[in-house]
């Protein structure tokens, strides 16, 4: 057993000299247009991704095979847990989440190596150089500083289990994502600075970089959206997202990044921004990689921090380093690639790209400000200060709330200039559906910020619906198309424009549903003894009483609430509960009970129990489903643009496009 | 942040820049900025451990945040109302009497690490929110825990 083990080691070893190799051969051979040495350093690579994966699959192995003898199967696997959890547990603390990270890295590089290994001579040499340096940098950790296969001096009986808070069916998916998404930026990064280091940033560095950004950005999204899935279903406060220090560290990179797909599509047609997009792009990664700190450091206080250890300032001075030679490559070379920076016309698509990016930039500034000011004001030798949930909501609301309105404008602008007849014409529709809202919403409510949120909405939707309508339009006059069968073909012919607004439209979902949960939200927490009755909203509970279940590794305490509606014959049970596993007896973890309504999410929280009572924290989420299918929707959508173009039809959006 | 690409690319030979455009961003830029100092204070809360906060002398109207762990024994809940709920959070020998109303979080509980959010007053804490730390420590709860967060080390 032992020396099996040891081979992951051993994998590990092998790839962190391997990386050296490739790393100083691919700059070499760009240097000295060496072919061969080229070819070899390309192959360095794919061995080090099947290195990686073979020490991966040594550490699930491992847990499969429960061997207590290597300490973090020990600290995070025992025998009762179901197996589903036990290989989830491989990425749950900080050697295992590393070894993930770079495993995902290496075998990412390895597929955009291998696709790309034909792309300019120049960006794929130095984007091998940048992927093996950063591999290098991880490797090294987890060689010297969190080695996951480290053998304790005897074998143990058993292991402690997984952290309960980790044992959630979200919880297999969210962190895995999350990293990987954090993880992904590495390669948009990678070919970014190739581009800049070759002075070669055009068209054909926007071809190289556009999918593996749209890949990194897809898993963020993921990432992002599982967390909230999680934090709503386990953490039992009502929401979904809680501007906790975690959250805003992985949302920074989102932010940024976002803003970079949105700024490339100017880089690629009018030549502008190119400097500021690279900006950007180095702004996302090094992100990333403060994020992969936090996360894994506990440099912040936060509900759910982690691990704390010493890699944290190993993270520090990587990202420093990265960032500060980032900052001076663009430097160095924004002179030579100083571009046409004229915006002539604030009417012009390319200007309603550039105030979304400050937009997007100015919130993750504030977010980003917010989640360090604490530190900062300490190190200034202030009071210690923490920021709360009203800080981010106050500041990135109105800032969120204007880009809802530049994204039913921006999509009607033309690229240079817009008539202003042209655009008022454009904006008639959108105009008065936005008005009508504005005025049902005030004159209903009276609630103005509620109104005017929804209606900025309803105002994009209009835009979007617009742009569909006109070009099936002209579809069906130059076709025998049905109007249905011409906005099926939008999307086929301009995948990336209609894909876009699929986008749009699941953001509008997701908006709607942020401003009803967050903004209709009721709640109310109450002790009731059993036998006894509630009201909430339209929704009558009653408490019936609890029970407590024994499991194989854990203990269940279950509450019962029956659930009648007004108006409704049926009743429906609602059964919150507490869990505690063994070993975790003082961190017991709460399965919230919910009942998805269609316009309404009715959601308990069991909060305590005795003898003949016990405390519930009962909420009623509006429109909360819309955060969910908007967030599916947008996967989706981003799944559509991505599927690969058949060679036919990429001729024709070429040529149209062009 | 990425302020350096784009001052450079400003700097270059060439900058044309529309005057409304100029003006819409310059609007953007000026208002997040007020917007962040406006609501910094407004939602922020001044932390302090037990000891700190026993011989700081406050205002009422001072906004705190007190994180310590919750003394074994003493969560006392009112019997009309069991929503009411007093507890004490003590550092070392220093300790505070919380209390707050509504429910707790599922970790809530003897030697538990709470972070309370609210006003001292009189030599009570008086709190509207409270949330517990999610360790993912083997070890037992120390008081190291509660010092790292203080944020020394950087």
């Amino acid at each position: 057993m032992s020396s099996f083990t040891d081979l992951g080691y051993i994998f590990l070893g092998l790839s962190l000299v391997i990386a050296v190799y490739a790393c100083i051969a691919s700059l070499m051979s760009v240097r000295s247009q060496n072919n061969s040495l080229r070819t070899r350093s390309l192959i360095s690579m794919y061995l080090i991704a099947l290195l990686m994966v073979s020490a991966a699959s040594v550490l699930v192995y491992s847990f499969i095979n429960h061997d207590f003898g290597l300490r973090y199967v020990t600290m995070h696997s025992n025998r009762s847990m179901p197996l589903y959890y036990t290989i989830a547990a491989f990425y749950s603390g900080q050697e295992g989440s590393l070894l993930y990270w770079s495993t995902t890295l290496s075998v990412l590089t390895a597929i955009s190596l291998f696709i790309y290994r034909n792309a300019s001579y120049k960006i794929v040499g130095y984007s091998t150089t940048i992927l093996a340096a950063v591999f290098i940098f991880f490797v090294y950790v987890l060689v010297f500083h969190a080695n996951p296969f480290e053998r304790l001096p005897m074998d143990m009986p058993d292991g402690q289990g997984l952290n309960p808070l980790l044992r959630d069916p979200g919880m297999l998916i969210h962190p895995p994502l999350l990293l990987a998404g954090y993880m992904s930026w590495t390669i948009p990064f990678a070919f970014g600075i190739a581009g800049l280091l070759s002075n070669d940033i055009g068209i054909r560095w926007i071809q190289l970089i556009r999918k593996p950004t749209l890949v990194a950005w897809g898993l963020q999204t993921g990432g992002l959206v599982l967390g909230g899935w999680w934090a709503y279903h386990v953490l039992g406060w009502g929401g979904y997202w809680g501007w906790d220090p975690v959250e805003n560290v992985a949302f920074l990179p989102w932010l940024t990044g976002t803003a970079f797909l949105h700024s490339i599509m100017v880089v690629e047609r009018r030549k502008k921004l190119q400097l500021w997009s690279i900006s950007l792009l180095i702004a996302t990664f090094s992100l990333s990689i403060f994020g992969t700190f936090i996360v894994r450091s506990g440099i912040l206080s936060s509900v759910h921090n982690f691990a704390e250890s010493d890699v944290g300032h190993y993270f520090l001075a990587f990202f420093a380093t990265s960032l500060a030679a980032s900052i001076s490559l663009v430097m160095i070379k924004s002179k030579s690639l100083t571009d046409v920076t004229t915006f002539e016309s604030a009417t012009a698509r390319e200007s309603g790209f550039l105030i979304n990016n400050i937009i997007f930039v100015s919130i993750a500034f504030a977010t980003f400000w917010g989640t360090i000011y604490p530190m900062i004001s300490e190190a200034l030798g202030n009071q210690r200060i923490t920021v709360g949930a009203p800080f981010y909501e106050k500041v990135n609301g109105p800032l969120f709330l204007i880009l809802l309105f530049l994204m039913g404008i921006g999509p009607l602008l033309n690229w240079s200039n817009t008539k202003r007849e042209i655009l008022l014409q454009k904006l008639q529709l959108p105009i008065s559906v936005f008005t009508i809202c504005l005025l049902i919403g005030i004159g209903f409510s009276g609630d103005i910020v509620l109104s005017l949120g929804f209606s900025a909405c309803s105002f994009v939707l209009a835009t979007i619906l617009y742009e569909y309508l006109t070009g099936a339009k002209t579809r069906t006059r130059n076709s025998s198309e049905n109007y249905f069968y011409a906005v099926y073909s939008l999307l086929k012919v301009d995948r990336r424009k209609y894909g876009g607004y699929l986008v749009h439209l699941s953001v509008v979902i997701l908006a709607i549903g942020i401003i009803g949960s967050s903004g209709l939200q009721t709640h109310k927490e109450i002790n009731m003894p059993i036998n006894s009755q509630t009201t909430i909203g339209e929704y009558t509970l009653e408490y019936t009483g609890s029970a407590t279940i024994e499991k194989a590794d854990h203990t269940i305490l279950a509450s019962q609430i029956v659930v009648s509606r007004e108006n409704r014959e049926t009743t429906r049970e609602m059964l919150p509960q507490t869990i505690y596993y063994d070993n975790f007896e003082t961190q017991p973890t709460s399965r919230v009970a919910i009942i998805p309504f269609i316009k309404e999410d009715l959601y308990i929280f069991q909060s305590g129990v005795d003898a003949n009572s016990a405390t519930f924290a009962i909420f009623i989420n509006p429109l909360v489903n819309l955060v969910w299918v908007g967030s599916s929707l947008m996967i989706l959508a981003l799944t559509i643009i991505f599927w690969p173009v058949s060679d036919k039809r990429k001729y024709k959006t070429h040529s149209k496009s062009s | 942040m990425p302020a350096g690409g784009s001052e450079s690319s400003m700097s270059g030979p060439i900058k044309q820049f529309n005057k409304r455009l100029l003006i819409g961003i310059f609007v953007i830029i000026i208002s997040t900025i007020y917007l962040i100092t406006l609501s910094l204070d407004a939602a922020s809360a001044i932390y302090m451990t037990p000891s700190e906060l026993v011989s700081y002398t406050t205002k009422p109207e001072e906004r705190l945040r007190l994180g310590g762990m919750v003394q074994a024994g003493s969560i006392l809940q009112q019997s009309d109302n069991k929503l009411e709920i007093e507890f004490t959070v003590q550092e070392n020998d220093s300790r505070v009497r919380v209390e707050y109303m509504g429910a707790t979080p599922d970790i809530f509980g003897d030697n538990a690490i709470v972070f309370v959010e609210g006003y001292y007053i009189n030599g009570i804490f008086s709190a509207d929110t409270l949330l517990t730390r999610h360790p993912d420590t083997m070890e037992p709860l120390s008081q190291e825990i509660i010092d790292s967060d203080s944020n020394d080390s950087y």
